[in-house]
């Protein structure tokens, strides 16, 4: 298409259009077309479009001076009046700063806190390939639990050309090691395979993980460990006793970071002190936690059919019965709460990280509303000015520009404040959440936290004030017409229904978590776990068994002594298709958890026996003849007044003597598991063995100096050792009453700044109002009239919000209390109690101006009329 | 009042010579021929806007022709203002001719 010789070029015009800053921009662009056609009609058109060119181009750099100048010209005013207009309403820009400096700071830590939890496992360079493999095996409902048998790791690495390196690890018990004069107890030891220094990031400060692991008592230490036994001596070739056996330290690991889903101080190989850690290593035994890594074109899912077909070649049982192999993306593994903590295992929950986000996006939102609120509140006084400026000339993109800016202006005040606010409170934030977190600007996704907090919030925060503002017809706000401002009020109130709304879901969540908590930690276990004390049984307490038990009962202030095979609130030992009972279906296979105690074990805890009785020292037969069920596994079996029936482990043939009642021995994120009680020889119990002492609770101090010292006649070297039953108990919901002090920390610091803005908002109300007020009062409206007046306002939103809040709240709620297999319920208390909280806040803020409004003097207020 | 710049007394000459013609086109054309200098359009307009806002020039709106695209054209005449302007540059000139060049 050829172009019309007359005309001048589209796109220089448009650029000059969009350059041109000067006021007569219509006949400048006459002035160049008329050179235009006479340089076209003189010369050639070729010629005028480059004469077109040449002087759209050349005249770009003065527009663009004048441009500057004049917008310089224009921020200072801005900037003079922004100044002026904070100084002129300190309260108000006071409590505008300090909430959304706060804002911005909750925002900061919880992103931090995000972010934290989000950067677990990334340190490692073959992250993208490493995988961990996990077993899915509908039969017995297991879904993405990490178990592995031993054998599969060597197995796989060899046999799948795509699977490059496999490691197999497992926890050590908790063990004394020795050096010279110093012993401490290490409980976080790794059992693996060197090949989990080829595949994960764990650098050696000392030693090569090649030759580290070449002999059975080879020891791989982290430095901080290595500081602790060795101080400044070179750890490298020194020999530490390991439960009395000999160990030497070969390599020395940097310390694990702590963003790691795996922790441990110290490793070694799977044949160092195998008498401790009698994992079963079988292709029957899922013992091991198994970690890949795979080649770059490897196909997870043929990867894992793979795998499967290798279990079935060595015929691995459970894989027959339909146990299936997946590959678990690196990753996923620290945020899958559904995975097994241990002391080698920290393990995050990816639903607390989700909701940690709202909340941060939440106390944001609620703090720009704040904001918003109190901005346009005061959009009267500011009427007259942008009238006046509109008036002069501006156009709306200038006063848009304008208090966008002055907006952008108390963002980055708020935002500095802010910053030494997470200065000042990291630390005890750090205390709360047990991380060490650090503000680094050098960090990139630290600094971008803090950009997209600041522009989130000046964008968010400014937008509706500019556009409000900016909207004011010059003529009307001259003439003082008022129809301006009603509009403005009612998107108020929106504000302030969402805001409360907000508050109001928090203080929902709050509430539900804490009792969720509380019901947890309060909720009856089925034993008494107070006043309880629990030793290990360690070295010679297994072996003197017997004598330990009579010396400590010897003491008045010791009530009763018993043991048990397992640990405390852990997973146990559990098999199947071992159980055989009278009528049972030959196909079945049951699922129970052994449970190895001595006599007294339920007097001790007291443990309900239901049906039958405990274990008694007057039946001998008892010892290897007699079986305890707890209530579930009486339902898990299906039997009919079981007491005195047949039931064996195995060709252990016995009778069941008693059934005892449900308790709660793992933590409340674990249905009852069905268990079998029965005597069992605590002279092999040294793995995880437990003696459970009750003791006389207003004695415990003579109690635990006579168990001491027992412990020191049978054990002279190993350090005294004792726990607290309750506390134990405790410590299993450690992480969530960290999370839970966390959330309402929170909670209560996104409601007190809703009241901040609340506050603002009320004074404003009282101010505007005064002459009506004043009318009243002199019309002989009485204080109490008047406050109820101005309170019935505030109140009939906080109302609404309640409505608006709590159903969404509710399912939120209703959701998360899902993931707990004893939950508490949300009753009619929860929605009453978050309600009159925020309307009980919300009424204390508001009546404190309604009173002061009220007793002024109405003469004051009606002077001047 | 500050006393006028090389270039705001060369426009404001071109606009006095110019009488009832003077638009961006002559205005650039007139000082292209007197004091051989090149003014790009932005700058001339820069300058007018400027000397406009100080009051030496009033503008006159024209009538829109085809040979500008239908634009119509910006007149701009000198104001008592701006002759006064003038003429004191004009004594400045001269007396610091006189006095200083000696």
């Amino acid at each position: 298409m050829k172009q019309n010789p007359l005309k001048p070029p589209k796109i220089a015009t448009w650029i000059l259009t969009h350059t041109a800053t000067t006021t007569e921009d219509v006949s400048l662009l006459g002035d160049l077309e008329e050179g235009y056609r006479i340089r076209a009609q003189k010369n050639n058109p070729t010629h005028a479009n480059l004469w077109y060119w040449t002087q759209v181009l050349a005249s770009i750099p003065p527009f663009v001076k004048t441009s500057l100048y004049w917008s310089l010209e224009m921020i200072k005013n801005y900037l003079k009046i922004a100044w002026r207009n904070f100084q002129k309403h300190g309260v108000f820009s006071f409590i505008n700063i300090t909430g959304l400096a706060i804002g911005m700071a909750c925002c900061i830590m919880i992103l931090l806190w995000v972010q934290d939890e989000l950067s677990f496992d990334t340190f490692h360079t073959n992250r993208e390939n490493i995988y961990r493999v996990v077993a899915d095996w509908e039969k017995n409902s297991w879904k993405g639990i990490e178990a592995t048998p031993a054998p599969l790791a060597p197995a796989i690495e060899e046999q799948i050309p795509e699977i490059q390196q496999a490691a197999r690890c497992a926890p050590h018990s908790r063990l004394v090691f020795r050096y010279k004069d110093k012993a401490f107890y290490e409980s976080r030891g790794l059992i693996t395979d060197p090949s989990l220094f080829d595949i994960f990031t764990f650098p050696f400060a000392a030693g090569d993980p090649k030759t580290a692991f070449k002999e059975p008592t080879n020891l791989v230490i982290t430095e901080s460990m290595a500081h602790k036994y060795f101080g400044n001596e070179d750890p490298i070739g020194k020999t530490i006793q390991v439960e009395g056996q000999l160990a030497t330290v070969t390599g020395v690991l940097r310390d694990i970071p702590h963003n790691s889903h795996l922790q441990f101080d110290y490793v070694s190989s799977f044949e160092f002190i195998k008498e401790f850690t009698n994992y079963g290593t079988t292709w029957g035994a899922y013992n091991f936690v198994t970690y890949v890594s795979v080649d770059d074109r490897a196909n997870c899912q043929e990867v894992a059919q793979k795998m499967i077909a290798v279990a079935l070649k060595n015929e691995s049982p459970q894989v027959k019965e339909g146990l299936q192999f997946r590959l678990q993306p690196l990753s996923e593994i620290y945020l899958d709460a559904r995975s097994y903590q241990s002391s080698t295992v920290t393990l995050g929950d990816a639903k607390y990280v989700l909701l940690f986000t709202v909340v941060a996006f939440f106390i944001l939102l609620i703090a720009c509303v704040n904001f918003m609120n109190l901005s346009t509140a005061r959009s009267a006084l500011r009427a007259k000015e942008v009238g006046m400026r509109k008036t002069v000339g501006a156009r709306r993109s200038q006063i848009v520009k304008q208090f966008f800016g002055e907006s952008l202006l108390l963002t980055s005040i708020s935002f500095l404040i802010a910053l030494v606010l997470v200065s000042l409170f990291l630390p005890a934030f750090n205390r709360l959440s047990g991380k060490q977190m650090v503000l680094n600007g050098t960090d990139a996704s630290h600094l971008f936290i803090l950009l997209a907090v600041v522009l989130l919030t000046g964008m968010i925060a400014g937008s509706y004030p500019a556009v409000f503002l900016s909207a004011f017809q010059p003529v009307a706000v001259m003439k003082g017409l008022k129809e301006s401002k009603t509009k403005g009020t009612s998107f108020r109130k929106v504000l302030v229904v969402v805001q409360f709304s907000l508050a109001i879901m928090l203080i929902f969540g709050t509430t539900v978590v804490s009792k969720q908590l509380h019901f947890i930690q309060k909720a009856k276990l089925g034993f008494d776990k107070e006043n309880i004390v629990h030793i290990p049984i360690k070295e010679n307490i297994g072996k003197k068994y017997e004598t330990v038990k009579n010396e400590l009962l010897k003491n008045p202030n010791i009530l009763s002594v018993s043991a048990q095979r397992y640990p405390f609130a852990e997973t146990t030992w559990r098999s199947s298709g071992v159980f055989d009972w009278d009528g049972k279906d030959p196909e079945r296979r049951v699922d129970l958890v052994f449970a190895g105690v001595d006599y007294d074990f339920f007097e001790t805890l007291n443990l309900a026996i239901k049906e039958g009785r405990s274990f008694s020292r007057e039946n001998p037969s008892d010892e290897s003849r007699g079986y305890i069920l707890n209530e579930s596994a009486i339902k898990e079996i299906g039997l009919d007044s079981p007491v005195g029936k047949r039931f064996a482990i195995q060709k252990n043939e016995g009778t069941i003597i008693g059934v005892a009642k449900d308790a709660h021995f793992r933590s409340f994120h674990h249905a009852i598991e069905p268990r079998v009680f029965y005597i069992d020889d605590m002279s092999h119990a040294e793995d995880a063995g437990l003696m459970l002492i009750r003791i006389l609770g207003a004695k415990t101090e003579e109690a635990l100096s006579h168990i001491e010292s027992v412990w020191k006649d049978i054990n002279p070297v190993s350090p005294f050792e004792y726990h607290f039953l309750d506390q134990t108990y405790d410590r299993l919901y450690r992480s969530e009453k960290r999370i839970g002090t966390v959330f309402n920390s929170f909670a209560a610091l996104a409601i007190f700044i809703s009241c901040l803005g609340l506050f603002g908002l009320a004074s404003f109300t009282a101010e505007q109002r005064t002459k009506e007020i004043g009318i009243r009062k002199v019309l002989g409206a009485s204080a109490s009239k008047i406050i109820a007046l101005l309170t019935m306002e505030f109140t009939k939103w906080v109302l609404v919000s309640n409505l608006i809040a709590w159903p969404i709240a509710y399912f939120v709620m209703k959701k998360l209390l899902q993931t707990y297999v004893y939950r508490t319920t949300i009753g009619i208390d929860i929605f009453i109690f978050s309600g009159l909280i925020a309307l009980t806040i919300a009424l204390l803020t508001v009546s404190y101006q309604a009173f002061r409004a009220a007793r002024s003097n109405p003469a004051n207020s009606l002077r001047y009329e | 009042m500050k006393d006028l710049t090389l270039y705001e007394s060369i426009i404001l000459l071109a606009i006095l010579r110019l009488k009832d013609n003077a638009y961006g086109v002559t205005i650039r054309e007139k000082i292209e021929d007197i004091a051989r200098r090149s003014l790009s359009y932005g700058t001339l307009y820069s300058y007018l806007d400027q000397i406009h806002r100080k009051g030496y020039v009033s503008k006159s709106i024209g009538k829109p022709s085809p040979e500008r695209g239908g634009r119509r054209k910006i007149f701009y005449t000198l104001t008592p203002d701006g002759a006064e302007a003038l003429k004191t540059a004009y004594k400045l000139q001269k007396v610091i001719w006189a006095e200083m060049a000696k």
